[in-house]
């Protein structure tokens, strides 16, 4: 079976302004055929044996010197504009998250036992996913996913990561061929009728993130199919005992830069406001310096992707706004546009364009940002903490209870482990 | 009124090009001067003002300085407001004119080059409210202004508030057609969208006498459906008969008081024959810079535009734009509005959460 790369002509993209050629509609009847076909040859296989073979598989990935790695290293730099530096340091952050645990835990949490995916009478669907561009590798988690749930799983790359899905399928297919029949990577360009139809057609269930344009011209073409991701903002809390001491405080500024800088600020889970609280010996204000510094050091490390004319003039604007609104201090790269930090005087939810842009805003307490928050609850996605151990079950609590599906320790809101609940929907049951 | 307001309306009156530059840096001097806001913001990036020798050196205020500041000379006579439909109501850019007649002046005299520059009056009809009702839009009192030194006394207004009269205009076409009388329409491009629609509903249409035109302006918004500009010039000939040389294309904004014209008309009468392209008159003009560095970009790239405009001079005289565009062989290239990059993926962005 060699459908899904024979979506492109020769070897696997390392242009990227090549576009997958578009099957014949036939042709992708076949393949949907097959797939389901697939899927039904996973209910003779116990889950447990699934999960260990797919550990195996996300385990050849990850191990010093992988093949796989090494491709998708030297072949999405171009496919997606990232610098290699990026992509080397982050895309093992998705598939860390999929070990056999942490899987058979997602089971166990969704569906109370995981022989309950071994029942004969287990639904089979066929779920489409269509990948957003924003953040390259995404597309592991629905394939191993899908292979684990007995799912038949046809993946719709993005324009914006058009060689790493094809590339994973490619690993499955050579290392665990039986599980690799359950999945098929089809692309075509967005709105493309034939193949589109056919496809959402044939699906029980369409999985789609991306922003909210596109999924209300989606929810149009697909119904009541549709699962929609929308738009999601990330948020960091810095509580005063972390800045007690500029040592301290130099440590969290560095993780928010972290955490801003990892997939140049794109990815649902990047921060774009840093709540931090007043009262610590060292104020916001020299804070936010911080910050800047670190960020600045982050350029170095980790090189922001090239912006284009569109990217540059957002960021233009988003600091001359600051510039000239009272109240509002702008610290930024100068002779560039590789990063800014904006250190306001009160809390508000406005996002920023992205591309390493971070609001700091000053707040009494963090708590006190409920009322700002509460209003967009549907636009939260992760929170980072930066707050001593006392205080991590209240601020967790408080998170929550305003809308937030992922807290996590700041410097670390890029490595969601499977515990997050992508906009506080459970993963596998959504399919069902 | 300040000495300097008097020599912008003298360059108006007989533009000579070679003085445009020295009158810019003077005009941004006297704007230091008398406007806190813009002598804090220079300060504070360090701006030795007195070494500005030329017109591109003068430090460009972004548009977002009129959202949050007022930038006036004097006491305002007028107050603008921009439509707010990219940002919002409430983050309306506000352009306080502390003299009013270089505003006037600069529209009047350029519609007398870029509209007006074959016939002394004619009737206009126009689909924006007037200047009395809606006394915060610019291009309402660039119309009424319009009306008042080039229109007929049978002149009209179709619009009022939010309703547009299809039906009235319709019949003063019909009219019009039959005295053999051109006509000139002013509108915003989406009204006139919506008009167009509704004549292909009815299938009416009307042959308007030789000589009659349009001016549309405001790109797309508010309008039903985006046209192309060879679609609406099609529609506009099938439906009025007016050809493609008598409509000619605004680009303005609340924070200028001065615009850009397509040349088409302005080409004919002169015997001239060059494809269209948006001139500015003499007392504006136009940088294209590098987003990220804020340098001059060559001729013929994309980049952000950068206005310079004396009619200016009672408010900021250097304006930087959010739209993206590029200056081709005489003429203005504009290609929308920078905040509206397309977005992938499923982080919020910033342009995604104020278009909502």
């Amino acid at each position: 079976m060699s459908h899904s790369l024979g979506a492109f002509q020769g070897n696997l993209v390392e242009d990227r302004d090549r576009v997958p050629v578009v099957l014949a509609p036939a042709e992708v009847g076949r393949i949907l055929e097959e797939v389901r076909a697939g899927a039904r040859k996973l209910r003779s296989i116990p889950v447990c044996e699934i999960i260990h073979r797919l550990g195996r598989i996300v385990d050849a990935w990850l191990q010093p010197k992988s093949p796989w790695m090494e491709m998708a290293r030297a072949q999405l730099p171009a496919a997606t504009g990232f610098h290699p530096a990026m992509i080397a340091h982050a895309l093992p952050f998705q598939l860390e998250a999929l070990s056999p645990g942490s899987m058979r835990w997602l089971v166990e949490r969704e569906f109370e036992s995981l022989a309950v995916l071994d029942d004969p009478e287990w639904p089979q669907r066929l779920v489409v996913h269509v990948m957003a561009g924003n953040i390259p590798a995404l597309a592991a988690v629905p394939m191993v996913l899908g292979v684990m749930a007995k799912q038949a799983t046809v993946v719709k790359p993005a324009m914006g990561d058009p060689v790493f899905p094809y590339l994973f399928h490619q690993s499955l297919r050579a290392l665990d061929p039986d599980l690799a029949g359950a999945v098929a990577v089809i692309g075509w360009q967005g709105g493309s009728a034939a193949v589109e139809q056919l496809v959402f057609a044939e699906a029980d269930v369409v999985v789609a993130m991306g922003g909210k344009e596109a999924m209300s011209a989606l929810q149009k073409r697909v119904g009541r199919k549709l699962r929609a991701y929308g738009p999601r903002l990330s948020f960091a809390v810095v509580a005063r005992e972390c800045l007690r001491v500029p040592s301290e405080a130099r440590r969290w500024a560095r993780a928010l830069a972290y955490d801003v800088s990892l997939w140049d600020q794109r990815g649902c889970l990047s921060p774009q406001i840093a709540f931090v609280e007043q009262g610590g010996n060292v104020d916001v204000m020299s804070f936010a310096h911080m910050v800047a510094r670190a960020l600045a050091d982050l350029c170095v490390e980790l090189p922001p992707r090239t912006l284009n004319l569109e990217e540059q003039a957002a960021v233009r604007a988003f600091r001359d706004e600051a510039e000239w609104e009272p109240g509002i201090h702008v610290v930024a790269s100068r002779g560039g546009l590789s990063w800014t930090v904006t250190v306001e005087p009160r809390a508000r939810f406005v996002p920023t364009p992205q591309h390493r842009c971070l609001r700091v805003q000053a707040v009494e307490e963090i708590e006190d940002v409920g009322p700002v928050l509460s209003p967009h609850h549907e636009l939260l996605e992760g929170a980072g903490m930066a707050a001593p151990a006392q205080r991590w079950p209240s601020l967790n609590r408080w998170l929550r209870s305003v809308g937030v599906h992922w807290v996590t320790g700041l410097g670390s809101m890029q490595r969601p482990s499977l515990e997050w609940r992508p906009g506080g929907r459970d993963r596998i049951k959504e399919w069902l | 009124m300040h000495r300097v307001h008097e020599e912008v309306l003298q360059f108006l009156a007989s533009p000579y090009e070679a003085a445009f530059s020295e009158l810019a840096v003077r005009v941004f001097l006297h704007q230091y001067e008398h406007i806190p806001a813009i002598q804090q913001w220079c300060n504070r990036r360090g701006l030795q003002v007195q070494r500005l020798r030329h017109w591109q050196e003068i430090p460009a205020v972004p548009t977002a300085a009129f959202r949050h500041e007022r930038l006036c000379c004097a006491a305002p006579e007028r107050v603008f407001w921009s439509s707010g439909t990219t940002r919002g109501r409430e983050h309306r850019s506000r352009h306080a004119m502390p003299d009013l007649r270089l505003y006037r002046e600069s529209a009047v005299r350029a519609m007398r080059a870029f509209l007006f520059p074959d016939v002394e009056a004619m009737r206009i009809y126009s689909l924006v409210p007037s200047a009395v009702e809606w006394p915060h839009s610019s291009l309402a009192q660039m119309i009424s202004w319009a009306q008042e030194v080039f229109g007929t006394s049978d002149s009209a207004t179709f619009a009022r508030q939010e309703t547009l009269d299809f039906r009235g205009l319709q019949l003063a076409l019909e009219q019009a057609a039959c005295s053999g009388e051109p006509v000139c329409l002013m509108t915003t491009t989406g009204a006139w969208i919506r008009f167009l629609d509704f004549c292909r509903a009815e299938r009416w249409s009307v042959r308007l006498p030789h000589g009659s035109r349009l001016m549309d302006t405001g790109g797309d918004k508010g309008a039903p459906h985006p046209l192309s500009r060879k679609g609406l010039l099609h529609a506009t000939w099938s439906t009025l008969a007016i050809p493609g040389y008598f409509v000619v294309n605004e680009y303005g904004m609340s924070e200028l008081s001065s615009q850009y014209f397509d040349n088409v008309i302005a080409n004919r009468v002169a015997g001239v024959f060059a494809p269209r392209r948006k001139q500015a008159p003499p007392w504006l003009r136009t940088r294209v810079l590098d987003p990220a560095t804020l340098s001059d970009l060559p001729s013929g790239q994309v980049g952000l535009l950068c206005h310079v405009d004396l009619a200016n001079a009672g408010s900021a005289v250097a304006v930087l734009t959010e739209d993206l565009g590029r200056l081709t062989d005489g003429g203005l290239e504009v290609l929308g509005r920078a905040a509206q990059a397309e977005l992938r993926g499923c982080s919020l962005a910033l342009a995604d959460f104020v278009a909502r």
